[in-house]
């Protein structure tokens, strides 16, 4: 994402929040989870040769998933002063979690909501934010990742179609640099995948704009991706988190 | 009792014999006289029956409804009281256009098992007629407990199929509900031909979701064999195992328990199993595999060991196929 140098200070403001929020070095903990890929591996399911159109077809499915999830999350708030919906904020957290059988991937995509939720207070005293985690805690619901990221996005009015595809991106990126621990994928192929990749991220961005997550009529298919992280557990050696 | 499946009349062969909503509509006779589009319905109550002389008690069955071509017989009663349904399918399976409603509610202490008498046969999408349906309601009240326990869905070349289930648990209630899809009829060589299969599955305690499933399988449109999605396996199952009321810990436990049977069970490229808790009040087993007797193998092995750790006694597999 380029900044434009014509944009008004409040634009470029924007922008560059966006910017950090999808930059995977924010200290959230996304590179402590591989989201059943090292499962997948270490049972040589997947290998270099197929990352590419793995990588399509996880975007696809769980791609359009999390973007509309991150829409969600994006419409519970508009804005720094506004009042969170909490009924829609915990439910559509609810729904997110009954959607994800393996505890792992949704273990780790809720520990990365949290955290990111967290680092935002830290940053800035949003009430929003605060409201936000103060009653998914007291419901014992859990925040994910995609619905805390569009949460943010949302209060710091951020448009939200940058907000989805930085959202894709980020989640690309991520597994992108997981599958480089796992396999022998070099930066600049790493690089050329992610690039590769850019119009399967447009698509699933566009094709979550029509779904509305009450009525959930997402299809996510990837059972060989559900049950590698359902089996990550019991691999001997890990690299990442269980 | 009528059951030429081509009479859409209402059928009540319960002893309580109010039809409590299922009613012959005026338009499905049409249809079904210039298309042969089917509306079938069944609705099966559980009730725990217990007479001080007789000890211990049993569950009834009471058949509120039923319309052909979804038919059960009777039920048969399992030594620990539970009450043994096959659902039948008096058309062979499930064709084109077909419509079927199954409701079963199982009452306080009752416990259900049903399963099929083979496996469901999704036929050929025959032309100007929508998908075929099937939409399933279950309820089990506290201290009851249903097993689903059906053969494979079979799904044809050029099947259009589309299956809603919602079940709803109440607190101390307990459910095993398994689900296998095959790839088609591979035994002739048919594999993922099928149009379109689609599957969603709203699993509640007390009204809040803990479970959903929403699969829209299109294998021309979105590769099945895909390294994303079933890779080098053909078949797929889901076995959901709850119990409302136990503590996470418990779950966790017996998460990593049957995690070790699905490391036994498991040989890459051949099978594998996985286990996790689901967000509360229970886990799902899942499967894949190239053939179909490694899942026929393996589902009721994890339903023992389930059954054993929730229940402290032996699951008992219908008589039928086993």
């Amino acid at each position: 994402m380029s900044i434009n140098p014509s944009a008004t200070p409040d634009a470029a403001l924007k922008q560059l929040r966006l910017l950090q929020l999808a930059d995977s070095a924010l200290p959230v903990g996304a590179a402590a989870h591989s989201f059943g890929l090292e499962m997948l591996v270490a049972e040589e399911a997947l290998t270099v040769a197929q990352l590419e159109t793995f990588l399509a077809d996880y975007v696809a499915e769980v791609g359009v998933l999390e973007a509309g999830f991150c829409r969600a999350g994006y419409a519970s708030v508009a804005g720094l002063e506004e009042i969170l919906d909490e009924a829609r904020w915990l439910e559509l957290n609810l729904r997110l979690s009954a959607l994800k059988p393996a505890r792992e991937s949704r273990t780790a995509s809720a520990m990365l909501g949290r955290r990111l939720l967290r680092l935002l207070l830290a940053l800035e005293a949003w009430s929003p934010v605060e409201q936000a985690l103060q009653s998914a805690q007291q419901a014992g619901v859990e925040i994910h990742y995609s619905t805390a990221f569009g949460l943010a996005s949302g209060i710091l009015e951020l448009d939200e179609e940058a907000t989805t595809l930085a959202y894709l991106q980020q989640m690309v990126t991520g597994l992108v640099s997981a599958c480089q621990r796992l396999l022998p994928l070099g930066q600049s192929e790493a690089a050329r995948l992610v690039w590769q990749l850019k119009p399967a991220l447009s698509s699933a961005a566009q094709l979550s704009r029509s779904l509305d997550w009450e009525t959930i009529p997402f299809q996510c298919f990837i059972p060989i991706v559900d049950v590698a992280g359902m089996r990550h557990p019991i691999l001997h050696t890990r690299l990442f988190m269980s | 009792m009528s059951l030429n499946p081509a009479v859409s009349e209402l059928i009540v062969v319960s002893n309580n014999t109010q039809p409590l909503g299922f009613v012959s509509l005026p338009e499905d006779r049409l249809t079904q006289s210039v298309q042969p589009r089917l509306h079938g319905r069944l609705w099966l109550n559980f009730d725990y029956v217990s007479d001080i002389t007789q000890a211990p008690g049993h569950t009834r069955l009471n058949v509120r409804a039923q319309q052909p071509p979804l038919q059960v017989i009777r039920a048969f009663q399992a030594p620990d009281g539970a009450a043994l349904v096959h659902l039948h399918n008096l058309s062979g399976g499930v064709l084109g256009g077909d419509r079927l409603e199954l409701k079963v509610e199982v009452g306080p202490q009752a416990q259900v098992q049903l399963t099929s008498t083979g496996a469901t046969r999704l036929y050929r999408q025959r032309a100007g007629l929508p998908a075929a349906e099937q939409s399933t309601e279950i309820q089990v009240a506290e201290g009851g407990l249903l097993e689903y326990l059906p053969d494979p869905l079979i799904p044809f070349a050029g099947s259009c199929y589309q299956q809603t289930t919602h079940i709803e648990l109440s607190p101390g209630a307990g459910l095993f509900w398994w689900e296998t899809i095959a790839p088609g009829r591979e035994a002739r060589g048919e594999l993922f031909e099928y149009d379109r299969l689609q599957i969603q599955l709203d699993l509640t305690v007390a009204g809040k979701t803990i479970a959903l499933e929403r699969l829209r399988l299109e294998p021309q449109l979105r590769p099945m064999r895909s390294v994303a999605r079933l890779g080098p396996y053909r078949y797929t199952t889901s076995f959901y195992i709850c119990r409302p009321g136990l503590e996470a810990a418990a779950w966790l436990k017996l998460e990593t328990d049957l995690l070790e049977l699905a490391r036994e069970l498991s040989k890459a490229g051949e099978v594998i199993w996985g286990v996790s808790a689901l967000p509360a009040h229970g886990l799902i087993v899942r499967g894949l595999s190239q053939t179909h007797p490694n899942i026929a193998a393996g589902l009721p092995a994890f339903w023992q060991q389930a059954k054993q750790a929730l229940y402290g006694r032996a699951a008992a597999p219908p008589r039928k196929i086993y």
